[in-house]
């Protein structure tokens, strides 16, 4: 009775992908235009069907040569992978043994033989990883490697090279089930035949965020593979399933469905910045690409909803997990140049110039602010990227009716540190705004609270101005590092209108406005130089009114 | 390959149910409420059994319930039995349609002690890219 369940590497399910692909090519226009027959190659891929003989494959430069070929998505891992590095780039030219390759490599090289693509780009081969100006340049490429490529494949449920793509699993767990049912009334008995699978089923290759979600999700790295790829075939330990723009199969459901809401807001929000941008380079059609450019009324919704998908990717980002603290950039940047090629802002350290009222005021979850601060330098302490952990950007939802500007910020030319290899470039923000003293109250310290604000009426504020002994907010420390200081400076970024309305027991809350802002430690009083080290909500913007502006700088 | 309560479901047409806690659709249709129930595994070791001995519909039920079970801890609270429930609309209920067309909802449902857990599933005519492992 037993049956020998198959794994997901068989010939059926090279076919199922196949046709899934041929589909996506034949009729999904929106999904074909970033994956042209004509897509350049990578500087490097490997050769899955060179003249060697079938346990070998090469790596070839492509040298400006044009052709379909696929992408691996995987995660590293602790054991050590097969790479290419100074000392083995000949050899790896020269042909690579099957047998030397780890096992997700084997199984992507399996695959794309079964389904005819005979080149395949795979990082740790077709990057030379102690090159620091290869990996430099293609790192910089690797964006448009995962969006020009013919198909990535997604090795979802394996946590490093020895795990595979095909995972071992019992496929009649989720393959539909052909059934027959009887119907019987007192005049007459039918049966039909069908056949039974999941309505919806639970499937990891979607658990994209979350505590159960599978490895391959959980890297930094991974985050722009997935987002930019057109076409995607995910192996989980449960099946092998496809996405694509237009649709998502799987073993499940293997005819698949077309569907116009799959995509979450980022991914539709990027997937339209990619076409325009590739239509742009494409086509050369300026004047498409230039109504998303900036100044244009008619394109302003879009472009708020194009920064608020960056603000959640940075969120998701910055739960995924990165082994080398520099590569907080060139991980995420590829999307980044999509969104700088469609929309022409500046992009710098993580934030848009056009939105840096915006991307200034992240605040930090309990899980990041319990973290101490880093102990390598990778951003500006005004960037999301100079924190630990993930952050949020409530400040987003504030209505863009109800909200005015209090300062102009802009990124300075960078001072380059010169004791670093490689050199780190250090940009400063330069403000325009108001700053005014404050002074946190860590309430985990009461014996701080007696002492120095024991004789100020508050409801719970953690702000205070001690001159005007009055609470007046709200501080949010970045980490643990910022939580007990002394005194802090505050920036005001943007004040939000809030109407009145009828309180309990006929006490109204007249309407008001509140200030966000930063908040900045005074590193250099004579040059104004300041420093990040949280963010604060201050009840009344008024509290700012009498200060005058200035300028000043951030770094 | 199916066990023997599986490949013998069989719908009794003169007895209609009303489902007293309706499952929320999956879309913006009203959840469905009209059914005809069949009694299949008596209880839990019974399916899980069946699940072991190969039967695809069994595997299939197995799967998903550990997938809604998984965080429960109380293994005494779930015991069966499980029944397999074909939906069909409130117009067809009232009009007396043709219940045998497809695709159609399917439930199965554990019931527990605690409550009922269901598996849902579409029972479709077969379509040429349908596949099937077994």
């Amino acid at each position: 009775m037993e049956n020998d369940p198959p794994t997901i590497e068989c010939e059926e399910n090279f076919k199922l992908a196949s046709r899934w692909l041929n589909e996506c090519l034949k009729h999904h226009s929106m999904c074909t235009i970033s994956t042209l027959p004509t897509s350049p190659l990578p500087s490097r891929v490997l050769d899955v069907n060179s003249q060697l003989t079938p346990s070998k494959l090469a790596l070839v430069s492509s040298k400006g040569r044009h052709g379909p070929y696929l992408t691996l998505s995987h995660v590293w891992g602790k054991i050590q992978i097969i790479t290419t590095t100074k000392a083995t780039l000949s050899q790896r030219l020269a042909g690579i043994e099957l047998a030397d390759l780890s096992r997700t490599f084997r199984h992507a090289v399996r695959f794309a033989r079964a389904i005819n693509v005979r080149y395949i780009w795979i990082d740790s081969l077709c990057i030379v990883q102690d090159d620091l100006k290869d990996w430099e340049a293609e790192s910089q490429k690797m964006g448009e490697y995962y969006t020009n490529s013919l198909l990535t494949v997604a090795a979802v449920g394996s946590s490093d090279g020895n795990g595979g793509l095909f995972l071992e699993r019992n496929a009649l767990e989720v393959t539909p089930c052909s059934m027959k049912m009887r119907f019987e009334s007192n005049s007459a008995c039918h049966t039909v035949r069908g056949f039974l699978r999941f309505i919806t089923s639970w499937d990891p290759a979607l658990q994209v965020d979350g505590y159960h979600r599978p490895p391959l999700w959980q890297r930094a790295w991974v985050l722009q593979e997935r987002l930019l790829s057109s076409r995607m075939i995910m192996c989980s330990g449960l099946q092998m399933s496809w996405k694509c723009r237009m649709g998502e199969a799987s073993e499940n459901c293997p005819e698949g469905e077309v569907k116009e809401t799959h995509l979450s807001q980022e991914e539709a929000a990027l997937w339209n910045v990619l076409i325009e941008s590739h239509q742009e380079g494409v086509n050369g059609d300026q004047d498409k690409v230039s109504q998303w450019k900036l100044g244009k009324q008619v394109e302003k919704d879009e472009l708020l909803s194009l920064y608020d998908a960056w603000y959640d990717l940075v969120m998701l980002y910055g739960k995924c997990g990165l082994t080398k603290e520099s590569d907080i950039f060139p991980a995420i940047s590829g999307i980044a140049s999509a969104i700088h090629k469609a929309t022409g802002d500046r992009y710098l350290e993580g934030l848009w110039q056009n939105d840096t009222h915006r991307g200034l005021l992240w605040g930090v979850p309990d899980s990041a602010a319990a973290k101490p601060d880093l102990r390598e330098y990778r951003a500006p302490s005004w960037s999301w990227a100079s924190l630990r952990g993930t952050c949020t950007f409530h400040v987003r939802q504030i209505s863009q009716a109800r909200m005015k500007v209090e300062a102009k910020a802009e990124v300075s030319a960078p001072e380059i540190s010169t004791h670093t290899l490689p050199q780190i470039f250090r940009y400063k923000l330069e403000v325009r705004g108001k700053v005014k003293r404050a002074h946190p109250m860590d309430r985990s310290w009461e014996m701080e609270e007696e002492d120095i604000f024991k004789d100020i009426p508050h409801d719970h504020e953690t702000l205070f101005d001690l001159e005007e002994k009055e609470a007046i907010g709200w501080y949010f420390a970045d980490n643990v590092d910022k939580k007990c200081l002394p005194e802090i400076w505050c920036c005001l970024i943007l004040t939000e209108e809030q109407p009145g309305r009828v309180g309990e027991e006929d006490e109204d809350i007249p309407p008001r406005i509140e200030g966000r802002g930063i908040a900045l430690l005074l590193l250099d009083r004579e040059r104004r130089i300041y420093m990040r080290v949280g963010s604060v909500w201050i009840r009344d913007a008024g509290w700012c009114e009498s200060c005058a502006k200035e300028t000043f700088s951030i770094i | 390959m199916l066990c023997r309560l599986c490949s013998e479901i069989t719908f009794d047409l003169s007895d209609l149910q009303v489902d007293s806690d309706p499952f929320p659709s999956f879309d913006e249709t009203p959840p469905l409420k009209h059914f005809f129930s069949y009694e299949h595994q008596p209880s839990l070791d019974s399916l899980f059994s069946s699940a072991e001995s190969g039967c695809h519909f069994c595997i299939l039920i197995r799967s998903e319930l550990f997938h809604i079970r998984g965080h429960e801890s109380k293994e005494d609270d779930h015991q069966g039995p499980v029944e397999v429930r074909l939906y069909v609309t409130a117009d067809e209920a009232e009009g007396g349609k043709d219940f045998t067309k497809l695709p159609r909802e399917v439930h199965a449902v554990a019931r527990t002690k605690m409550r009922d857990v269901r598996t849902i599933f579409n029972f479709a005519k077969y379509e040429r890219t349908v596949r099937t492992a077994s």
